[in-house]
């Protein structure tokens, strides 16, 4: 090994024994017959050096030792004086055993150092983290295995190139900067600091968290830096399959609360509601009281249509599956959302053309869609593409490492991807959980995605949501393969009635309770209608004469602020003969028509209502 | 002919409801809160016509159906129901069993939806004692 060479030369005995011989020389002139017997011992004892062992050198030092005693060399150089002869051996004796120490201490240490070093060595070469060392410009010094497995570079390929190559943007940027600052400040960011969560660039240039630590040495007069990488990749999917748990066991407890609690409040609702009807029959028809009475109706019939959604969330409710090619639903149901969405965004439709048969409930999953596709709708609202794919998807063990709550197996996957605002990572957190929303006051209940995947859990299948702020989301919903035969198309959508209804008809929804508008209005556009909205009489005129293409006016008869339902279809009809009119209301249809609050042949829709009743009507009405 | 109606609601509210609205179309009508003493309460009113909530503490609504088709088969049934998931099973195991099972309703249910499952009901008993004496 070469450090022994140089250890070696740069050794004291190297010099020592120069001047020894030097020395031996001297003497040799001083007190002849000489020293030059001696001397030839030298070299010999240095031999010992290259052999093996450390106390070869004494055991060489012992042979010259006897030799010179028995004076065999010395005869042969013919000195006959025996004093001097006595002193020259004694003092030869003496150079040689010193020397043979030296070269014994020599041995030692070089054996602690190879020992100390080959230790070091082994650390290094297999320890678990990576360990880089790069000089004040960021160029890299060594590089050791744990490196060359985590990065994919070999050392040979990185030793000499820039330690920036192994950092992905931002951190590559930042780097130069990073060490200028530490060299000016003699204060690092992450230098000196324990342990910091970084990204790391492999050779494949794929990116992943690493765990850094870096620390500043001084070696030869320089500042140099060393830096202990721990690839991290493992315990982040493991924290994010736990977070997952977390996320479905946080899910599945909000919908047995929820599902409880609708349950519970389902009971008092009816006794109010109940009571109310009563109520409102016991006293006559134009009674002042009623005023207070027919709110109240309408509050509960509010709280009926939420507790309804909240059971979809907690999955009580019910479904009724039909097993089906999705494709044929998306073919389908992409004319619903060419309505939905605005002109400014792009359909793609991607079909795999051999999906498995699932088996779902069709109008729930169609009202599921609708919801995605809305959401990506207000996502984009300045246009963009929306994607609506299927594609059979099995999903492994490996897949559900990482999403405890999936089963493995054949699923058959409907994405609904837009190009939108996107979302932050603690928003993606929260998207499911009931109430949550991100859009305006009164814009949203937030239970749209919940129903989702309220629906989807309850079906037996798997959601998840990829999204990036300013890039776009994407939600993928897995369905389990089904097995039998497919129902027919016709068959599959002729009993949802709402199939056969014009969709894309603009229809105008007033109501002075907004979140019955809310209410109202999603379920009207989750019919595949285009909704326009008004909480007065006079906003609904003036909405009217905004839009010429409103065919359908769904009022509440009655409203606050000027005219009432009835008056405002009077006026609208004057002006739009051609427009058709549905009341709803929370009062008895019998009791209004005997007040002569409405006329012969109006349509009204008791509340509350189902979507399905809404369909029927509004088809009943518009093939009249 | 008078029908006789029981209403088996553990919430004495809601019972009380349905038994005052059914009596307004003549019905006579009692309610039951408590299933412990079905099987005594079922003898001796004799109901032609029965409101049966699902979800009760002693008894749930499965376990008197399943005990109604077993010693009342000719009794007419409107099941109650705060899910709709339970009334969808409630539908289906009573049709796969035979039940009658006039009307399934949704809670909170509004009183003319009430009156109108009456009505049928009682058009169906009418129809049903035709086939009888026939």
């Amino acid at each position: 090994m070469h450090h022994n060479y140089r250890l070696f030369f740069t050794n004291q005995i190297t010099w020592i024994t120069v001047l020894a011989l030097i020395g031996a020389i001297a003497v040799d002139y001083i007190i002849p017959p000489g020293l030059i017997g001696t001397v030839a011992y030298i070299p010999f004892i240095l031999l010992s050096q290259y052999f093996v062992g450390i106390y070869r050198s004494y055991q060489f030092a012992l042979l010259a030792t006897l030799c010179i005693v028995t004076g065999i060399v010395a005869d042969a150089w013919n000195i006959a004086e025996p004093t001097i002869r006595i002193i020259n051996q004694f003092l030869a004796i003496l150079i040689l055993w010193m020397l043979a120490f030296l070269i014994y201490r020599n041995k030692v240490s070089i054996k602690k150092f190879e020992q100390s070093q080959g230790h070091l060595h082994a650390v290094v070469n297999h320890v678990l983290d990576g360990l880089i060392t790069i000089n004040a410009k960021g160029k890299i010094e060594s590089f050791n295995p744990a490196c060359e497995r985590i990065f994919g570079y070999s050392a040979d390929e990185m030793l000499g190139k820039n330690v920036k190559m192994l950092m992905p943007e931002p951190y590559k940027a930042q780097h130069d900067q990073y060490i200028q600052n530490y060299h000016d400040t003699k204060i690092g960011k992450i230098i000196g600091t324990a342990g910091r969560e970084v990204k790391g660039m492999r050779k494949d240039g794929s990116t992943f968290p690493i765990d850094l630590s870096v620390s500043a040495f001084h070696f030869a007069g320089e500042v140099h830096f060393s830096g202990i990488v721990r690839d991290i990749t493992d315990r982040k999917e493991a924290e994010a399959a736990k977070e997952q748990l977390r996320q479905s066991q946080k899910m599945e407890a909000l919908g047995q609360l929820t599902g409880g609690v609708a349950h519970d409040f389902n009971n008092l609702l009816a006794i109010i509601l109940g009571n109310l009807d009563l109520l409102s029959e016991k006293l006559q028809e134009e009674h002042p009281l009623q005023r207070y009475v027919v709110p109240s109706i309408e509050a509960a019939l509010q709280g009926s249509e939420l507790t309804s959604r909240l059971l979809s969330f907690g999955r009580k409710q019910a479904l009724r599956p039909k097993t089906i090619s999705v494709n044929d639903l998306i073919d389908y149901f992409s004319r619903w959302v060419r309505r939905v969405v605005n002109e400014r965004i792009e359909i793609d439709i991607k079909l795999d053309m051999e999906i498995w048969p699932i088996s779902v409930d069709t109008s729930q999953l169609q009202n599921a869609l609708l919801n995605l596709s809305v959401n990506a709708r207000d996502a984009m609202p300045n246009g963009g593409r929306l994607f609506l794919e299927t594609k059979n998807i099995t999903l492994d063990s490996s897949y559900t490492l990482h999403n405890p709550e999936v089963r493995a197996g054949d699923y058959v996957m409907i994405a609904v991807t837009d190009t939108g605002v996107g979302m932050s990572p603690d928003i993606i957190d929260k998207v499911f959980d009931p109430f949550f929303t991100t859009k305006a006051e009164g814009k949203g209940s937030g239970l749209g995605l919940s129903m989702v995947y309220g629906f989807v859990k309850q079906s037996e299948g798997h959601i998840k949501i990829y999204s990036e702020p300013d890039v776009g989301t994407s939600i993928k919903i897995y369905l389990p393969r089904a097995e039998g035969e497919v129902s027919s198309f016709a068959e599959t959508f002729q009993d949802t009635s709402i199939a056969e209804i014009e969709h894309g008809i603009h229809v105008l929804v007033v109501e002075d309770n907004p979140s019955v508008l809310q209410l109202t209005s999603d379920m009207v556009e989750s019919l595949g209608f285009r909704v326009s909205v008004a909480s007065t009489g006079d906003e609904a005129l003036k909405q009217l004469a905004k839009h010429d293409d409103i065919k359908l006016l769904l009022s509440d008869v009655m409203l606050a602020g000027g005219l009432n339902g009835p008056q405002l279809a009077k006026i609208a009809l004057e002006k739009y003969p051609h427009l058709k009119v549905i009341f709803n209301s929370g009062y008895a249809e019998d009791a209004m028509r005997q007040s002569g609050m409405l006329e012969e042949g109006v349509h009204l829709l008791g509340k509350p209502f189902r979507k399905l009743q809404l369909a029927q009507k509004i088809k009943e009405v518009l093939h009249e | 002919m008078e029908r006789r109606l029981l209403v088996i609601e553990d919430d004495p509210s809601i019972a009380d409801l349905v038994v005052e609205v059914a009596t307004g179309l003549g019905i006579k009508a009692r309610g039951v809160t408590n299933t412990a003493k079905l099987e005594k309460i079922c003898k001796d009113a004799k109901p032609d016509l029965i409101v049966l909530d699902i979800m009760m503490p002693e008894r749930d609504g499965f376990e008197v159906l399943t005990y109604l088709r077993d010693n009342h088969p000719d009794v007419k049934i409107i099941i109650l129901s705060g899910q709709d998931s339970y009334r969808d099973m409630v539908e289906r195991i009573g049709h796969s069993q035979g039940q009658d099972i006039v009307a399934t309703m949704r809670k909170p249910f509004r009183v003319d939806q009430l009156r109108e499952v009456f009505a049928q009901s009682l058009k169906l008993l009418g129809e049903s004692d035709l086939r009888h004496r026939a």
